[in-house]
């Protein structure tokens, strides 16, 4: 295994450490907040760098308007951030559904809450191939 | 792999295995502690305002792009 891989797979396997023991409304509860939390620390950062990205493709296009498929730095950095909404998405989709299902108990629940789980994996995933979060490369 | 740079990759590694593990029980202790009183309909809103948050701070990011791009305020 990768050295800079480490902290990734060790972020996962806490989060299915996590997911044991648990309740499925408390790992519903859990994804929501780790959901939250995700954003929280990614967003800014890949809004820096769409920017960022952008005006180094106006600085080079000189004085006139430049359009984004001009600009490929900023184009897949808007792509990463949708994706990165889309997997959040999902596993907020998951937490709406599963939450009524968890607190009746019904057995479907857990099935929701490993997806609201699994969505905000494929986030990390996206997050941490982008290079901003550890063991990732840019 | 040899013991030294096993050891060399622990030392390395430990601020951010500290920083993850930190997080995950904070993340635990949070989702545990109030368990008894989880209350669907808190939950179910606020994934729905974290949706709304995102799409419109997307479209944000967005805006910003396509303005400094047209050599228009982006920020």
């Amino acid at each position: 295994m990768k050295r800079e891989k480490f902290p990734f797979v060790a972020a996962l396997l806490f989060l299915v450490l996590a997911g044991c023991g648990m309740t499925p409304l408390q790992r519903i509860n859990f994804a929501g907040k780790a959901i939250e939390k995700t954003w929280k620390h990614t967003y800014p950062r890949l809004d820096k760098r769409c920017k960022a990205e952008a005006r180094k493709c106006a600085s080079s296009a000189g004085s006139q308007p430049t359009t984004l498929p001009a600009c490929p730095g900023a184009q897949k950095c808007l792509k990463t951030l949708e994706a990165f909404k889309v997997a959040l998405d999902a596993g907020d989709a998951a937490i709406i559904v599963g939450a009524p299902l968890a607190l009746a108990k019904k057995p479907g629940a857990a099935g929701w809450a490993k997806m609201a789980l699994d969505a905000l994996s494929r986030a990390v995933a996206i997050a941490r191939k982008s290079g901003l979060l550890p063991g990732g490369t840019p | 792999m040899t013991p030294v740079p096993v050891a060399a990759a622990v030392v390395a590694l430990a601020p951010a295995i500290t920083t993850l593990i930190a997080l995950v029980a904070d993340l635990i202790a949070e989702a545990t502690e109030t368990g008894e009183d989880l209350d669907m309909t808190t939950i179910m809103e606020a994934a729905q305002a974290r949706t709304t948050l995102r799409q419109a701070e997307v479209a944000k990011t967005v805006k910003a792009v396509m303005g400094i791009l047209a050599k228009k305020d982006g920020d």
